[in-house]
């Protein structure tokens, strides 16, 4: 009997400590529904007077959902408030917006022109302390227009505009070789080590701002007003200092190897133009002292493929093949060379890196030069050692434009 | 259940061995190493593993000469009852100080990364039930827990190695020494102390421990393998994240495993590296509160060790509350506990075993 009452006893009391176990472990101090909060895909910062103008573009779930499909309402919705510090304004937001902001799901960061010249180092600090934002999206810098503008463009085939910008860059910079991602880690380390200056990636309007906020810009199959990623913004430490356009931001990404896969063209012998598309591309840079002087070797090896010939050109004979990887060579040069010689005359911010390799390779002559870079910078000599492949021509060989009826 | 009774196998005590390496030193650890040696704390820590397996080695060896002896017979054997019964309750402040320092680190992490508006004070509350119980259960309750969660516990860690792989950029270990030779031995200092040195607790464990041939050996492989473990994940922060995002944030490792992306399917794993932190950071907080525990028991001589859980669970709290005002103050702690551990470890240890090694061939009644 007193048995049988103690194990009873004991029953009771391990529910006892299971029931105050469970209400403990089941949720955080301050959970939050889903219906409480406002989902945050992309934030644009600008800075206006003296203080930092937030804006933040929240999705409409029920206008996101296949089957209520659209009830010509916009699908995402976009609050801003201004305040001396960004984290005030996230705060701030409130004022308008009837949700807290939850910026954990966060795809693009824009920051406008104005504020990227004054300086982006304190803004990043937010978004680096903040637990709550992971650190995987995108930063862009508004090009000649104020970074909320931007991600109010409504967009069709991504419904969500902060959506479209992240994809159109991840997609581009896979595939083209003048745009590349940059993410706010690789951002702060670059802004931290010494003998590199970060990029960060365009984004530029095109068409009119005012129409591409009303939803009739993506009624059509051709909006009028669309975002378009252009470009790299070259900056010295944290202040942007000018723009690369797409040829010198191809060169660029070249030395960087950030080129996985692009489109080239080449001129043929009797005019048009021959296109190669790269399918793998590998660059290495090689750090030596010349004389005293800082030379980068660029070692790259590339493998490309005839992908379009709008030219007369004999394709079956591999003399063929022979000259057209001559010339893609000296073309590539030609991209690379011209990069540089424009940051190092232009801007003289060492944007590729060169310091840093000499750091990390030849860290005894890099200590000789850390002080002086930026005078010896501009004086980097680049030596050349490109592969370039071309073992398939596509699936046709010979050109039918050679076999055209006159 | 007469608590001398209680043993454990040499396959527990390796897996407790491994825990109690790894224990909060996976988060700890990458950024101690690369805020004084840089790029290079991957080298601290292959100078680390040696050294510090020995000092493991040096702590099995003194129990090896005292068979079936505690930390606080060894002390009473060297310096007499009073004497020797101050120097254990020296050793027992730290044991508690330590113990108590783990919860505090728990509810830190979890309150910085995770639950940032959650009360401290909570998640120490959360803590305090499994840890008397597990305290309360003795030895060798410790030591089948640690059986039981050992396979989830490696499982979980080499998923996080393997998912971390493709992330890796081997550039971020270049220039091979730049900062020179003292950073990295102050980043060594550190991966010796916090991880090897802090192993005496086991001098209170070591007497439960059922007789083996493979003691040492077994013993050694798990200081041995657990050191690497740490290795490899200073090497895997600063390859993934880079030497400055490393040394600047305050859970780095946490922060590569956010980074953990296949094909954009397998993602946002970091809750794997918080889990296997709680557990392991749990069985150092375990190991050194039974130490601290039956060394009480021991030094006052009482019957049994249970009755004190009650007050030690309240402790926790308190006390973990009281450790320090906040995480700038609890980082800062560092170099001064470094210095603290190595009083104890060798330090005093070492002057207690040749102490009670002189008292031995003196009276010659040890087995010398």
């Amino acid at each position: 009997m007193s048995r049988f009452t103690r194990r009873v006893g004991k029953l009771l009391l391990l529910m006892l400590v299971w029931s105050i176990a469970a209400s403990a472990v089941s949720g955080c101090w301050n959970r939050r529904e889903l219906d409480t909060l406002g989902i945050q895909l992309g934030t644009a910062i600008d800075k206006v007077g003296n203080q930092y103008r937030v804006s933040v573009q929240v999705v409409i779930p029920s206008e996101l959902s296949a089957k209520a499909g659209g009830g010509g309402r916009s699908p995402v919705a976009m609050y801003e408030a201004t305040a001396p510090t960004v984290f005030e304004a996230f705060r701030k937001l409130t004022e308008t917006s009837s949700r807290k902001i939850y910026s954990a799901h966060i795809r693009v960061l824009i920051i406008g022109e104005s504020l990227a010249r004054e300086g982006i180092a304190n803004v990043l600090d937010l978004l680096s302390r903040n637990p709550e934002a992971r650190t995987d999206f995108y930063l862009m810098i508004a090009h000649d227009a104020p970074a909320n503008q931007i991600l109010k463009i409504l967009t069709s085939l991504e419904k969500i505009p902060a959506e479209n910008l992240f994809y159109a860059l991840d997609t581009s910079a896979k595939t083209w070789a003048p745009t590349t991602t940059v993410t706010i880690e690789s951002l702060i380390e670059q802004l931290v080590t010494d003998g590199i200056s970060p990029v960060l990636t365009g984004v530029r309007l095109e068409g009119k701002a005012r129409q591409g906020e009303n939803i009739s810009n993506i009624q059509q199959a051709d909006s009028r007003t669309r975002t378009r990623i252009t470009g790299l913004a070259v900056f010295h430490s944290d202040k942007l200092i000018g723009w690369l356009n797409e040829n010198y931001s191809k060169g660029y990404n070249y030395i960087m190897d950030n080129v996985t896969s692009t489109v080239g063209h080449q001129t043929c012998p009797d005019g048009g133009y021959i296109v190669m598309e790269v399918l793998r591309n590998k660059t290495k840079l090689i750090p030596k002292v010349v004389d005293g002087k800082p030379v980068i070797k660029v070692k790259m090896k590339q493998v490309a493929s005839v992908a379009d010939v709008e030219c007369k050109i004999d394709l079956t004979k591999p003399e063929t093949i022979k000259m057209l990887e001559e010339n893609g060579k000296q073309r590539i040069r030609g991209v690379i060379q011209g990069a540089v010689e424009h940051v190092q005359k232009t801007y003289n911010s060492d944007i590729f890196g060169f310091g840093n390799t000499f750091h990390e390779y030849k860290p005894k002559q890099w200590e000789k030069w850390k002080d002086d870079w930026d005078e010896l910078f501009p004086q980097v000599k680049l030596e050349y050692d490109i592969e370039l492949q071309i073992p398939k021509v596509g699936t046709t060989n010979d050109a039918f434009q050679n076999y055209l009826k006159k | 259940m007469q608590r001398e009774q209680q043993t454990i196998s040499v396959r527990q005590l390796a897996i407790l061995v491994i825990f109690f390496i790894i224990g909060d030193m996976q988060l700890y650890l990458p950024p101690l190493t690369a805020a004084f040696a840089k790029q290079s704390a991957w080298m601290s820590g292959l100078i680390g593993v040696p050294f510090g397996v020995g000092a493991a080695w040096f702590i099995f060896r003194i129990s090896k000469r005292f068979p079936g002896k505690t930390l606080i017979d060894i002390n009473n054997q060297a310096f007499g009852k009073i004497a020797g019964g101050l120097l254990s309750l020296v050793f027992l402040v730290m044991m508690f100080n330590t113990s108590i320092t783990q919860v505090r680190e728990i509810a830190d992490f979890v309150t910085t990364q995770m639950m940032m508006e959650t009360p401290q004070l909570v998640i120490c509350l959360l803590l305090v039930l499994p840890i008397t119980l597990a305290i309360r259960g003795g030895i060798t309750t410790i030591a089948r827990l640690g059986e039981v969660i050992f396979p989830l516990f490696s499982a979980l860690f080499i998923l996080l190695i393997i998912l971390l792989i493709p992330k890796i950029d081997l550039t971020q270990l270049l220039p091979i020494e730049v900062t020179g030779f003292p950073g990295i031995v102050k980043g060594a200092l550190f991966f010796i102390a916090f991880p090897f040195c802090e192993m005496f607790a086991f001098l209170m464990i070591f007497d439960s421990v059922e007789e083996s041939e493979h003691a040492a050996r077994d013993y050694l492989l798990a200081a041995l393998a657990a050191g690497i473990a740490i290795w490899v994940i200073i090497v895997l922060c600063i390859c993934v994240l880079g030497v400055f995002a490393t040394e600047h944030t305050v859970y780095s490792p946490y922060v590569m495993a956010k980074k953990i992306n296949i094909g954009d399917f397998v993602q946002r794993l970091e809750a794997v590296l918080a889990i296997d932190y709680i557990i392991s950071t749990y069985f150092r907080c375990i190991i050194y509160g039974y130490a601290f525990v039956r060394g009480l028991q021991q030094l006052f001589k009482l019957q049994d060790h249970r009755f004190m859980m009650r007050p030690f669970g309240f402790l926790i709290v308190g006390y973990a509350y009281f450790l320090a005002p906040g995480i700038v103050a609890f980082v800062q702690f560092d170099v001064a506990w470094l210095f603290w551990v190595f009083t104890y470890s060798p330090g005093l240890l070492l002057l207690s075993y040749i102490a009670a090694r002189l008292r031995q061939g003196w009276s010659k009644k040890g087995e010398g």
